[in-house]
């Protein structure tokens, strides 16, 4: 069963629209939802979670439909934005209060333990609190209700490493239960190598791929040399190439390529700056 | 709805302290003029306020994203405001009613009657209020929503001699009849009641 679908959405503004955007997200697993910023994520995202209005498309969280099944749907999942959206004079304690009225399965102990974990004040205002004690803030309020869905959009962006990988932990130990799934946008490839199973990339509002994070790694390679000994590579197997001062650089399709070639594993990083800037030649 | 309700009283008591004070003033001011009756206004335009601020607050914090993502409906979400509009100004009316008496009660100028009369004039006018403001808030934000609302303000004032003489003598007279005021107060309500429809209408449209 897949946790969420999406087919065809489209979605469109003023200078920028989705197209064609479909993937879905295998229950139990972690995806990684990357692209640069303005890419569509955080549009995408928003319209799973109905906050923008689709042009027209199909998206399904847990086999139904988003909008006739959406109080059922919000029910079971949690939403970790790249802010906290809260009134900046509550506090914890109040905002737990809250969310108890909100959630029938409202967990107020794993709540303040999470923020015991976190070190974050209950009794501090928003406002007061620092950026990263927001995230955790935020973290905590969208697990406390157990949900089986997480939605993340850009959680690690602009905190330290420290916090980041505090966070990652608890997104693991929220994996933990094999019926739990996550869908982690960020442009922060490096996060996303850690934990997540699957990658889907979107560029310029349209999907590019979307597959196993492994098979992904495992199906690409960095070629470096010259020019010239670039051009003994099939051509059908490049899908990116960067000209550099020394020679050049070029991604390519591990399989399609003889094993004469010495290749470099790529990052998802590399992957994605040959799908944005090297220019995809298939 | 609770929720959504309780959030709101929250925000309220962070500011209870001012509210406090800011009440204990005009108490005093309007115990020296005499005019008990006065507090009931006051107190209507407080509730008033206090649902803007939490508009204010809201729009500030984004906090439609975030409730859009609880499973909250979005006539929930707005209902929610309504409800604090009429529970405040409601509540905060029925507290202080015993003090309007109490200080018309050495006053010279007002009779006990008078107090019902206008406490049923004031929730008339702040019903009425809440009615055109919630929605022009909802669809605006905050900063357009008060610009029109001055905009409105001073097309009122502009428009002063012609409500003088020609609506305002007829309003004059429809209050004098006593019984008018009741017909006036199931008038806000029903205002109040297709505001929401209307306002709920504006929400569903929008995008967060």
């Amino acid at each position: 069963m897949n946790a969420l679908e999406i087919h065809d959405l489209h979605k469109s503004f003023e200078g920028f629209a989705l197209k064609n955007v479909s993937f879905s997200l295998p229950q139990g697993t972690v995806m990684g939802f990357v692209g640069e910023n303005g890419a569509g994520k955080s549009t995408t995202i928003k319209c799973v979670l109905n906050l923008l209005k689709k042009k027209h498309g199909e998206i399904l969280l847990f086999g139904k439909d988003h909008i006739e099944h959406e109080l059922e749907i919000k029910s079971d999942i949690g939403v970790v934005f790249d802010d906290l959206h809260v009134p900046e004079v509550l506090n914890a304690t109040q905002l737990d209060k809250f969310m108890a009225k909100v959630f029938p399965n409202w967990d107020s102990a794993y709540y303040f333990e999470r923020l015991t974990q976190f070190k974050v004040p209950s009794k501090k205002k928003v406002k007061e609190l620092s950026r990263g004690m927001k995230m955790k803030l935020s973290i905590a309020l969208a697990l406390s209700h157990h949900p089986k869905l997480l939605i993340l959009d850009e959680p690690t962006s602009g905190l330290d490493p420290i916090i980041r990988d505090e966070i990652l932990d608890l997104f693991l130990e929220f994996m933990q239960d094999n019926t739990h799934s996550i869908l982690f946008s960020s442009h922060i490839t490096s996060d996303l190598e850690k934990i997540a199973d699957y990658i889907t990339f979107i560029h310029n509002g349209g999907i590019l791929f979307s597959q196993s994070k492994d098979v992904l790694l495992h199906e690409y390679g960095i070629f470096k040399g010259t020019i010239e000994e670039a051009s003994a590579l099939p051509e059908h197997a490049i899908v990116g190439q960067r000209n550099g001062a020394f020679g050049v650089e070029i991604l390519v399709r591990k399989y399609e390529v003889s094993e004469a070639f010495i290749l470099e594993k790529p990052s998802i990083e590399d992957v994605m700056l040959f799908y944005v800037k090297g220019g995809i030649l298939t | 709805m609770t929720a959504l309700f309780v959030k709101d009283l929250m925000i309220a008591q962070h500011k209870l302290k001012n509210q406090i004070i800011l009440f204990l003033f005009i108490v005093f001011i309007v115990g020296f003029i005499q005019q008990g009756a006065l507090l009931l206004p006051f107190i209507a335009l407080m509730a008033i306020i206090h649902v803007i601020a939490t508009l204010t607050y809201d729009e500030q914090c984004n906090w439609d994203q975030f409730a859009n993502t609880l499973p909250l409906t979005k006539n929930a979400i707005v209902c929610s405001k309504y409800l604090l509009g009429i529970t405040l100004m409601l509540g905060g009316l029925t507290i202080t009613m015993p003090l309007a008496f109490f200080i018309t009660h050495f006053s010279d100028f007002v009779i006990i009657t008078d107090v019902y009369l206008t406490l049923r004039i004031v929730v008339t006018i702040g019903f009425g209020f809440l009615a055109i403001m919630l929605p022009i808030y909802i669809q605006f934000g905050s900063f357009f929503g008060r610009y029109i609302m001055l905009t409105f303000s001073f097309l009122a004032l502009l428009s002063g001699d012609f409500f003088e003489n020609y609506i305002g003598g007829i309003l004059l007279q429809l209050i004098e009849v006593k019984y008018f005021s009741y017909v006036a107060l199931i008038i806000g309500l029903i205002l109040l009641i297709f505001s929401y429809v209307i306002a709920v209408i504006i929400y569903k449209r929008k995008d967060f």
